[in-house]
Formats: structure tokens, sequence, C-alpha cells
């Protein structure tokens, strides 16, 4: 590759780590560059295959909370370096809190899903979830209370969306804003997961073309998708694929 | 609203050819990361897999952040030849 920006600020931009700043200069840099382009595109590939390859599984926040533990108890036990080349590998990140989860890596079951959401929409949606994450425009209702959240809507909407809150399994309910999808009013609800914001987006649809489940990945956000009845969901967030398939499930299980 | 209705929403049913496919699709991908420097699998296992931002990378490995980026740089493009290497062995 001739391209510098092609070999790092590349992967800082899928990765949703640049700046404003720099995030602007390199889409700029971007429109211009063939290079830079496939190699967007080649980021982009692996990391959809990577997600859809479902080789792996995060454990749930008791067990990580027990593996944790385990590890600060086993950390003052002994100083010598925790990190082993004899030590599988997929135990290795396990030395870092946030890691816990990667010591019960397994092969899990897959399920199909096709890929028929309309390219547009999921870009609003991303567009929407970036816009959320600027400065002082993630919520317009900020509270962990479902019953402060979901009357907050009434009168601004005309459809209520399900409003719960998932603290216990993990995702906690942070609040609540209005935003636009498509032309039509959207009710986005905001849920934390670790460090992470996870935006899910309501709205009625009833157009048969997009009545499928789906999920993927773009500039390092994943989205999983689907409808209930008449109303369509989506959720974006820069957290992992199985962390929004499994917030899914608490939602419709 | 309407209450969510399993009959007209529920998952496609795979095929054993689909199966077939997609456990060799995992067998490929995890022999290909198993087959990385510890260094390149901890930090595309902690990114693609964990979704951490670079700084929780970083807190994690001890790289200083600010060779997270070109850390994962070259463990993408190890991983991508991998990969491109294993699809084309099988195919003779």
């Amino acid at each position: 590759m001739s391209c510098e920006l092609a070999q790092t600020t590349i992967h800082g931009y899928f990765d949703g780590e640049l700046d404003a700043v720099r995030s602007a200069e390199f889409e700029r840099h971007l429109e211009r560059c063939a290079e830079c382009q496939s190699a967007l595109a080649d980021i982009e590939s692996l990391h959809t295959r990577i997600q859809q390859s479902n080789i792996y599984e995060q454990a749930s926040p008791d067990l990580r909370n027990r593996i944790r533990k385990q590890i600060k108890q086993a950390a003052g036990r002994t100083s010598a370096t925790p990190e082993s080349s004899r030590i599988k590998w997929f135990l290795a990140p396990t030395f870092g809190a946030l890691a816990a989860a990667a010591a019960v890596i397994t092969i899990m079951f897959f399920v199909v899903q096709p890929r028929t959401q309309s390219a547009r929409i999921t870009a609003e949606l991303i567009d929407a979830h970036v816009r959320s994450l600027q400065p002082g425009h993630l919520m317009d209702v900020q509270s962990t209370d479902q019953h402060t959240v979901k009357p907050w809507f009434d009168g601004k909407l005309d459809f209520i969306p399900p409003v719960s809150d998932y603290s216990e399994q993990g995702f906690p309910l942070v609040g609540g804003r209005l935003d636009v999808v498509d032309g039509h009013n959207t009710a986005a609800l905001v849920y934390s997961r670790r460090k992470h914001f996870i935006n899910l987006f309501v709205w009625p649809y009833r157009e048969k073309e997009f009545n499928s489940d789906n999920s993927g990945s773009r500039q390092g956000y994943n989205w999983v998708s689907w409808q209930a009845g008449e109303m369509r969901f989506c959720l974006i967030s820069d957290a992992a694929a199985s962390d929004l398939r499994e917030l899914k499930d608490l939602i419709h299980p | 609203m309407t209450e969510f209705d399993e009959d007209v929403h529920q998952l496609p049913a795979a095929n054993p050819e689909t199966l077939a496919s997609q456990a060799d699709e995992r067998q490929r991908l995890t022999l290909a990361l198993e087959s990385l420097p510890p260094r390149f699998r901890e930090v595309l296992v902690l990114r693609e897999l964990e979704g951490c931002s670079y700084k929780e990378i970083g807190e994690i490995t001890g790289i200083p952040i600010g060779t997270v980026m070109s850390t994962l740089s070259r463990a993408r493009e190890r991983l991508r030849q991998t990969l491109t290497v294993a699809t084309a062995k099988e195919a003779f």
C-alpha cells in the first residue's frame, strides 16, 4: 500500500476512534483515495465476517462478576506475570477486567440472518446514532426509571414505544429522546453496556419488504434490526454484536 | 401497539448445507485466529468480539494507546492474509 492513511488512520476511522475533526478530514481524503476506499471495504468485510461467524459468546453479567472476583483473588495471591505462552489463546485477554468474559469463548449456535434492510435507512440510523453521541445530543429525558421515560413520549409521538429497564441483565436504561428516521418521528431509547451507549430506535413501519430481521456493521458500528407487529426496532452501538443480540432477546424473547 | 407475532417473525430454518458451510467458516476463522501471534490475537478479540475501545485495549494489554491503532492495523492485515491463504488452499 502506498497511502499511509490506509494503514493506520483508516482503522481509527472505522472503529469510531477519531475525533470529529480528524474524522471529517479523513472522510474528505476517502472521497478521492481509491486505495482507502478499497481498504475500508476490506476492513468492513473482515469485521462482518467475524461478527457473523458467531465464534464467540460473551459471559452473562453474573459470570463476568464471578470471574473478575476470581482474577482479583488470584492476583492477590501471586505477583507472577499472568500471561503465559502456554495459556490458550482465548484466555489471554481475561487479565483485564473488561475482557473477563473472554474466558468463556465457546462455539455457539448460529442463525442465518437475511440482509435485506434498506441501506439508506440503516445509514440514516447510524448517522443518528453518531449524532446522538455528540455532547448534549444523547438524551432529551435522562432517567433510569422506565416509568419516567415512557410517559415523557406521551403527546410527542403518535405511537407508544415499549420502554423497559434491563439493569439486572447488564443493560441499564439511561434515558430517551426524539429522533427522525426516514422523515418520521422516532423514539430513541438509550441503554448503556459497560462504557458503551446503545440506541434503540423504535418507529412504526408497515412496508413488507423490510419485514425481516437482520444485522450487520458499518464504520465500526453494529446494528440489529427487527420488526414486531407494526413496529420496527433497531439497536445500534459500537458495543459487541453479541451484546446487541442479547439486548434484542431481552426486548423480544 | 401490536403484539409481536412469533408465527410471522420466526427465524428462517437453516438447511444442512448452510449449517455445514457455517461450521466450516467458524473453523476457518478459529484456526486463523489461533495461528496469529498472541498480541495480534488479543487486540482482535478485544476490538472485534468484545467491542473494547482503544483506551480499554490499551489498559488491558498494556499497549500504549498511541500504538493500539497500528497494532490493530497489522493484526487485521495478518488475519486477512491468513484467511486468504486458507481459502486458496481449500480451493486445491
